[in-house]
């Protein structure tokens, strides 16, 4: 089933919930059977208001959902066959553990001795074993999040929707938790969807990331190709930190700043005035065609950055400190900058939205 | 560590003074004075005597109109509040749901009717209940009747001005007791293959009843002891212990049988209260 049209596919879906602009604007997005996408954003880019319309919770103004090649928009909720975990987790508070898991199995009128079994399969699944019994409130946050999982899980749904499932978790069972859910995943072959607007875990986590910006699709793509060659300055920005600097064509139709010829491997018309974008780790010092001064050395712990100002132009180079080729420096020293040409993204000024 | 414990205590203590004067002043020793009273003997005249009696317990005890009385009221609270539980519960579940601006207003409206005397709003159940009133007039203008439908002077005209006066309170109470019922539950059942209907019946309906029973304890000792609307809507042909307190108290003026009746509705408060305890743990797990 992975024709053309991907096994979850959406066709200019969207959602105006009547005030301002449309939360989800026309959103086209094809996902493989297998696959685990993110959906990845700022708040308020429309990623819950996206996975609700899968899910059925919230009717699309606009467009289709397709699942298997079957039509999921007229269908209702409870016959979508759709497993989702909440952000808030939404477990019953008056039922036990086990209950909670085999709700979805009893509406499906499943008998229970089969019922007893898979509830207990997928407890093992998730590492709970043993907590049948307890009721939700006397559970940790990540076990809490484990059931959720679960009895999401336990109905075999066709496609597995999770929204920002992590942001109640503190940082270090985040990411136990991270790695458990993709090892999960894998395991059951079962289609994901993300939904996070933390970039670090959606590259971590997925096969591909789709990249929302106010309501609209901005890229979709691996990891790598996000990371490494975003599709706009907008994508550039969210995923990962970055360089901005404003450019302009020369007579020669090679890129300059300040009056010096920088690295790109591209040409402009001229005269044009382009937005260049170079990760931090990517920046050299040292030799490079731009004259600088270092501002200001910032120590994070694993990384130090580095502060640059030139002639029309401010960049932060990163280096690990395990690297010891920043030791040298001292705030007002004088640097030279530059950055191997492939590394360079250049986006015409009026794409640049900010 | 143990002084400053001890001297908050003390303070707590203090600050509850007046508080607890004025309910051992205007609660408690009214009704110890009106247990005493129960006990007085009655002379044959009619005057209120010194010394004590268990008369007026075993009239209680032994008439079986006071039985009957009992009741009545009881079977009256019971249908009364559960007429407000059907009319309250989806009210409230709306009101609960709603996410408008208009929500504030629409509670207020919900309980607005508290802001009318219990008199007017049954005089108004006159103008619309009465032989004359609009039900009666309207049916026989469509010609569905050629007598009038009593629906005042006897037990339905008092059920549905009982039920309308506890309508405020239920839907009150239910609103401040669905706190736990989340959106997100009844969406998550419905995710896990839920019907709405089934979604009611295992989460929301469930999740509701600690405050269905916070409700219909609330309505049920209100209706036992409501008084103005038995009396006038019933016209004096519905015999309740409420009503019987007031004429005991105010026409016969049997003091000590009226005292003994107030204290039996007491008792009758305190096994309600009991039951309701028992249930609010049970639906409370
Ligand atoms: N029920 C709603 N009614 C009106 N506007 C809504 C509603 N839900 C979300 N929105 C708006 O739609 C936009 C997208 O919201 P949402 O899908 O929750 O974004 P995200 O999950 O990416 O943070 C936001 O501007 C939000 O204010
Ligand atoms: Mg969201």
């Amino acid at each position: 089933m992975t024709s053309e049209g991907g096994y979850l596919a959406l066709a200019a879906l969207s959602k105006d919930y009547g005030v301002g602009e449309p939360a989800v604007d026309r959103l086209d997005l094809a996902i493989d059977r297998g696959e685990f996408v993110a959906l990845l954003g700022p708040s308020g880019c429309g990623k819950t208001t996206t996975l609700r319309m899968i899910a059925g919770l919230v009717e699309p103004t606009g467009g289709r959902i397709l699942l298997g090649g079957e039509e999921l928009t007229a269908k209702p909720v409870h016959r979508r066959n759709i497993g989702m975990v909440f952000q808030s987790y939404a477990l019953f508070p008056h039922m036990s553990v086990a209950d909670n898991v085999a709700f979805g199995l009893e509406m499906r009128g499943i008998a229970s001795a089969d019922i007893r079994g898979r509830v207990a399969e997928a407890l093992a699944l998730v590492r709970l074993s043993g907590f049948e019994a307890r009721r939700p409130k006397q559970l940790s946050g990540g076990q809490q999040q484990r059931v959720a999982l679960a009895r999401a899980l336990v109905i075999r749904p066709d496609l597995l929707l999770l929204d920002e499932p992590l942001s109640n978790l503190d940082a270090k069972l985040r990411e136990e938790m991270r790695g458990e859910i993709r090892e999960i995943q894998r395991r059951l072959g079962i289609t994901t969807v993300f939904v996070t607007h933390d970039q670090t875990e959606a590259l971590a986590l997925a096969d591909r990331v789709a990249v929302m910006e106010k309501g609209r699709l901005a890229q979709l793509g691996t990891p790598e190709e996000v990371y490494e060659r975003p599709a706009t300055p907008f994508v550039a920005r969210f995923v990962g930190r970055i360089n901005s600097l404003a450019a302009a064509a020369g007579s020669d139709g090679r890129l300059h700043i300040g009056g010096r010829p920088i690295s790109v491997g591209e040409t402009r018309p001229v005269g044009a005035r382009v937005t260049v974008m170079v990760r931090p780790q990517h920046i050299a010092l040292g030799g490079g065609g731009l004259s600088g001064r270092v501002t200001g050395l910032t120590y994070v712990g694993d990384i130090v950055q580095i502060a640059v100002a030139g002639e029309g132009f401010t960049v932060i180079a990163e280096r690990g400190t395990a690297d010891p080729s920043w030791r040298g420096l001292v705030p007002g020293q004088d640097v030279g900058v530059g950055w191997p040409a492939s590394a360079a993204r250049v986006f015409a000024e009026s794409d640049d939205g900010r | 560590m143990a002084d400053d414990r001890r001297s908050r205590v003390g303070l707590a203590a203090a600050l509850s003074l007046p508080a607890t004067a004025a309910i051992s002043l205007g609660f408690l020793l009214p009704v110890l004075w009106l247990a005493r009273m129960s006990f007085n003997p009655v002379d044959s005249s009619g005057a209120l005597g010194q010394g004590w009696t268990a008369h007026q317990y075993v009239e209680l005890a032994t008439g079986p109109f006071y039985a009957e009385l009992t009741l009545a009221s009881l079977k009256m609270a019971v249908s009364a509040t559960f007429f407000a539980l059907l009319v309250g519960y989806p009210i409230a579940l709306f009101l609960h749901r709603l996410e408008s601006r208009w929500k504030t207003v629409l509670v207020l409206l919900a309980i607005c009717p508290l802001l009318v005397s219990g008199v007017v709003r049954a005089y108004g159940w006159i103008v619309i209940l009465g032989d004359a009133g609009w039900i009666n007039s309207m049916l026989r203008g469509i010609g569905l009747i050629d007598r009038p439908v009593r629906l005042v002077n006897n037990h339905v005209g008092v059920t549905i001005g009982l039920t309308e006066s506890l309508l405020p309170y239920m839907t009150l109470s239910l609103l401040a007791g669905l706190g736990r019922l989340d959106r997100g539950l009844e969406e998550a059942a419905r995710t896990l293959g839920a019907s709405p209907l089934r979604t009611f019946l295992r989460v929301t309906l469930p999740l509701s009843l600690p405050a269905v029973v916070l409700g219909s304890t609330l309505c049920l000792m209100l209706a036992i002891s409501a008084f103005v609307t038995p009396r006038l809507l019933g016209g004096g042909r519905v015999f309740l212990l409420a009503t019987e307190i007031y004429e005991q108290a105010l026409v016969t003026l049997n003091w000590p049988l009226a005292a003994a009746l107030a204290v039996a509705m007491l008792a009758l408060f305190s096994l309600v209260l009991v039951i309701s305890g028992r249930l609010q743990r049970r639906v409370a797990e």
